[in-house]
């Protein structure tokens, strides 16, 4: 048999290749995760803006307006300034918890962005029990906010790490029977399938219409994880000073600050995807796979639409909460907790019975 | 020549021993972490860490809902009750600092050994023949005590490394996994089918159980209606 020298090349080059493999898997490893992280600290900046906007037009001030256009980089100047910032440290406190605390809820809300389809099965791990990861992993994070406010060595950081991790509880219970409602409705609880199963009749298909108490209640205890104003009984000022964050400065308050707004973008994202079709146009007769053509333009093309529907669907929502922070008051400790055990648990148990129930009839 | 064999599962499911060994590693220093911590709210988290290294191995065997669910119930509910509880213990700083924990250590040996001795006695060798560093440190420990190799490495050494494997004359392999290949059945629906159907009355008296639990837990916190203070009224006057 005779080989040719382009052939002897090309099998080199091959052989090469394989060599190369490890490095490349590992590389196609981390480029998801890096374009994620970066996706979704972009994303933050946003928020953080929108936040400062809205408040100034409900409050009917100016808002931002010196770092850029807008005051688009306002918070990337925020950032820049707490960055800079000295780190103290709380005399006799534990240093060791007070420096992991941030990093757990941080990372702890990082971790369940992986199961979010962003576009047409575009998401980074399609686990089939992609929604139960992310309860499972939410029920992390009130430990990181236990462990700052232990380490703080402060009445008012102790308290208000002791409430965020009752509130935390307490309103995790409704959001998970939801959540497990909506996974009895198609019948699975990947997210991929949950958006699958929304996609056919545009709009009437979303699983708004099919659990409107679930929506509502998923709302409402998305709301109260976050920590936002309606609920933000762990940093109510004029009872706790600023909850578990007082003795923070620096980035680590920064790491705080990143994190609320990180898992309200993770509850919109959820909001979106379980109960608004994810990236599905919504509207009737058509759909985005079917408006492109079956070749790589064509892909990317509809990929890049499906994100921006995704997004608008959830910054809808991140409206809808920025609006509610800045226009209703906060409650009381004992009201938070009435409405979370006596309310809205019972309201979700029922819902989760009725749906069952139409389940088993439309069997 | 027909060789119909079982692959291991570290060949295809995607998990490399080394990982477990790393997890399961953790997993003991921060059980032991547990008991010589002084602090009692340090040995919780660290009880919290423990948790979190066996939810992992669990995920990474494979077992993922059950690894998951770990999770939830454990750090999730049960670790932030035990935190709860320990805040609200009075500890003395003098306390921490004095050395209480020596007496612990023998109960600590006597349970250890009952508890791993039948264990390991139990469990089939097949299982515990993984080729991970923890099979051949127990292996050797195992060849000191009792002057035997309990498993003999060579054979299963042949299938450690994908090379030596593709070596072998091989028509068609199986893994434990072959079912899902017809049908995936999610862990999910599987512990499902088994829970309603074979393990139905266990599961009743289980929820039965709950049920009692949660309506003392609730009648624990009823204020006296009108009508049951009167009653106390009348019984103290009788008295």
């Amino acid at each position: 048999m005779i080989i040719d020298t382009t052939e002897v090349q090309d099998i080199n080059s091959f052989s090469r290749l394989e060599s190369l493999k490890e490095v490349y898997g590992i590389i196609g490893m981390f480029l998801p995760i890096l374009t994620l992280v970066l996706g979704i600290t972009i994303g933050v900046l946003v928020i953080v803006w929108l936040e400062r906007e809205i408040s100034a037009g409900i409050q009917q001030r100016i808002g931002p307006e010196y770092a850029g256009p807008l005051g688009i980089l306002q918070a990337l100047a925020d950032g820049t300034k707490l960055i800079f910032k000295e780190n103290l440290f709380p005399s006799r406190g534990d240093t060791r918890l007070f420096s992991i605390g941030p990093s757990i809820a941080v990372i702890s809300i990082l971790l369940s962005y992986s199961v979010i389809p962003f576009s047409y099965h575009l998401v980074l791990s399609d686990l089939n029990i992609g929604v139960f990861l992310w309860i499972a992993i939410s029920s992390i994070a009130p430990i990181g906010l236990l462990m700052s406010g232990y380490g703080s060595n402060n009445k008012y950081s102790f308290l208000g790490g002791l409430r965020a991790a009752a509130q935390s509880i307490s309103y995790e219970i409704p959001l998970t029977l939801c959540v497990l409602s909506i996974s009895l409705l198609s019948n699975s609880s990947s997210t991929v399938d949950i958006v699958e199963a929304q996609s056919k009749y545009g709009f009437w298909g979303w699983n708004l219409w099919r659990q409107p108490i679930g929506f509502f209640v998923f709302l409402i205890s998305s709301l109260a994880e976050c920590e936002r104003l309606p609920f933000d009984l762990p940093e109510a000022e004029e009872e706790l000073v600023a909850g578990y964050q007082t003795e923070y400065s620096g980035i680590k308050f920064g790491l705080f600050y990143v994190a609320s707004y990180l898992n309200l973008l993770v509850s919109s994202l959820f909001v979106t995807v379980l109960y608004l079709g994810g990236w599905n146009i919504s509207i009737p007769y058509i759909f985005v796979p079917e408006l492109f053509e079956i070749n790589k333009v064509g892909r990317v093309f509809g990929t890049t639409i499906g994100i921006f529907i995704t997004l608008a669907k959830t910054y809808l929502f991140l409206f809808i909460s920025i609006t509610t922070r800045w226009t209703l008051p906060r409650l009381r400790i004992d009201q938070l907790l009435n409405l979370g055990w006596k309310f809205l648990l019972p309201i979700s148990l029922g819902n989760l019975l009725l749906t069952t129930s139409f389940q088993l009839l439309s069997l | 020549m027909t060789n119909l064999m079982l692959v291991p599962e570290s060949l295809t499911s995607g998990f490399s021993p080394l990982g477990l060994d790393i997890l399961s590693f953790g997993a003991i220093l921060s059980g032991i972490l547990v008991i010589t911590a002084r602090n009692p709210v340090i040995s919780v988290l660290f009880l919290i860490a423990l948790f979190v290294n066996i939810a992992g191995y669990l995920i990474l065997l494979g077992i993922s809902f059950i690894g998951l669910a770990y999770i939830t119930v454990y750090v999730g509910a049960i670790a932030i009750l035990f935190l709860f509880v320990i805040f609200l213990l009075d500890i003395k700083l003098a306390e921490l600092h004095q050395d209480n924990n020596k007496n612990s250590l023998p109960l600590g040996a006597i349970i250890g050994v009952a508890f791993l001795y039948p264990l390991y006695s139990i469990i089939p060798s097949n299982i515990t023949e993984m080729k991970s560093f923890s099979f051949y440190v127990f292996n050797w420990l195992n060849s000191i005590v009792t002057g035997q190799e309990m498993i003999r490495i060579n054979e299963t050494k042949n299938l450690s490394s994908i090379e030596n494997f593709s070596k072998l004359e091989l028509e068609s392999a199986i893994t434990n996994l072959w079912d899902g290949n017809f049908a995936a059945f999610t862990q999910i629906s599987s512990i499902g089918n088994v829970m309603y159907t074979g393990y139905l009355l266990w599961f009743f008296v289980a929820s039965i159980i709950l049920l009692l639990a949660m309506v003392a837990a609730i009648s624990l916190t009823f204020k006296p209606t009108k009508a049951s203070s009167i009653i106390r009224v009348f019984a103290n006057t009788k008295n």
